[in-house]
């Protein structure tokens, strides 16, 4: 009796190697839901920090796994690796979604700084805050690569040639665009601190 | 410091930083003052790019409505194989028929020798 045979029909995805689990992927539900296991938090993330809402990032990384699936039967690993091939899908979205979002006018509040109002708080915390914010509110200000390469690198710990496959450019390039990205980064907070000097003397001089 | 070398530099006091070497990324920072204020700033970014968990009900949620896996216990149930629902269903007749046996096998001296005690009680 064949209901007895306690060998499985289907292969054990969990350890299988991640070109055979896509191949296996492309016609098999399952082995699609380990690729998913797999990926769901790193996309998660990525997409989470492109848009600093929680309900938007559930909603992309959805968004990002219906059109992998939908996709992968055309996917070939030709030098790309999977993993690339799925953030180059989410940086898509994002951008999309930047755009829309863009033409629609809507301003969404930050859960970074939903969570900086409103958090609970005290006040040996509001400085700590008040300066991620201030960071957070500066690497918005960077182009998009700019900050697809800090949010892979600081957030994903990806190595630079995995962020070379993502954003199509060779190890030595992302070296260099990283060490402009911190150069940016650090003149921008500068100039931000100056700024911010410069208005609270001139409110200080109003009230005198 | 050439470019080369800055960005060779920047790159391994990333590493330290992102791998909890904090005390090597110190002494890497040491070389110029420059790399001193970028090593701030990493420190800044590290401890503000935090990862986030998506919610469990969220990724079990998409994970069903890709590939049909069952959510919740009643649901996981329905899932596993048929083999394991027989072979459960066996083992529990077997142990019911056993326990049932066990105690019609057992003489009824176990009642009548807890009577004598119940009656001294009383």
């Amino acid at each position: 009796m064949n209901i007895f045979n306690r060998k499985s029909q289907k292969p054990n995805y969990k350890t299988m190697d991640e070109p055979e689990l896509v191949q296996h992927a492309k016609t098999d539900r399952d082995a699609f839901g380990e690729l998913y296991e797999r990926y769901v938090k790193k996309i998660y993330n990525y997409v989470y920090y492109r848009t600093s809402n929680q309900h938007d990032a559930e909603d992309l990384t959805a968004r990002v796994f219906y059109r992998a699936m939908s996709h992968i039967g055309n996917y070939e690993d030709k030098g790309v690796p999977f993993q690339a091939w799925l953030y180059r899908i989410a940086h898509n979205l994002v951008a999309n979604f930047h755009r829309d979002k863009s033409r629609r006018k809507i301003i969404a509040l930050d859960d970074f700084v939903a969570a900086a109002l409103y958090g609970d708080s005290p006040d040996k915390h509001a400085e700590d805050n008040e300066e991620r914010k201030q960071l957070m509110d500066a690497i918005r200000r960077l182009p998009e690569e700019r900050q697809q390469l800090l949010i892979l690198k600081f957030v994903e710990h990806l190595s630079n040639a995995e962020i070379g496959h993502i954003m199509e450019r060779t190890e030595g390039a992302i070296k260099s665009l990283y060490h402009r990205t911190l150069i940016a980064l650090r003149d921008d907070l500068r100039m931000q601190a100056i700024s911010h000097t410069l208005t609270d003397t001139q409110n200080q001089r109003k009230e005198e | 410091m050439s470019e080369v070398e800055m960005e060779n530099l920047l790159d391994a006091l990333t590493d330290a930083l992102l791998s909890g070497q904090d005390d090597h990324a110190v002494r890497l920072s040491r070389v110029n003052e420059e790399m001193g204020i970028l090593t701030r700033l990493m420190v800044r970014l590290r401890d503000t790019l935090q990862p986030r968990e998506p919610s469990e009900r969220f990724m079990r949620q998409l994970k069903h409505d890709l590939t049909g896996e069952p959510q919740g216990l009643r649901a996981r149930l329905g899932a596993v194989p048929v083999h394991v629902h027989v072979a459960t269903g066996v083992a529990a007749s077997i142990a019911g028929l056993m326990w049932f046996s066990r105690r019609q096998s057992r003489p009824n001296n176990g009642e009548s020798a807890d009577l004598p005690a119940l009656q001294q009680e009383s």
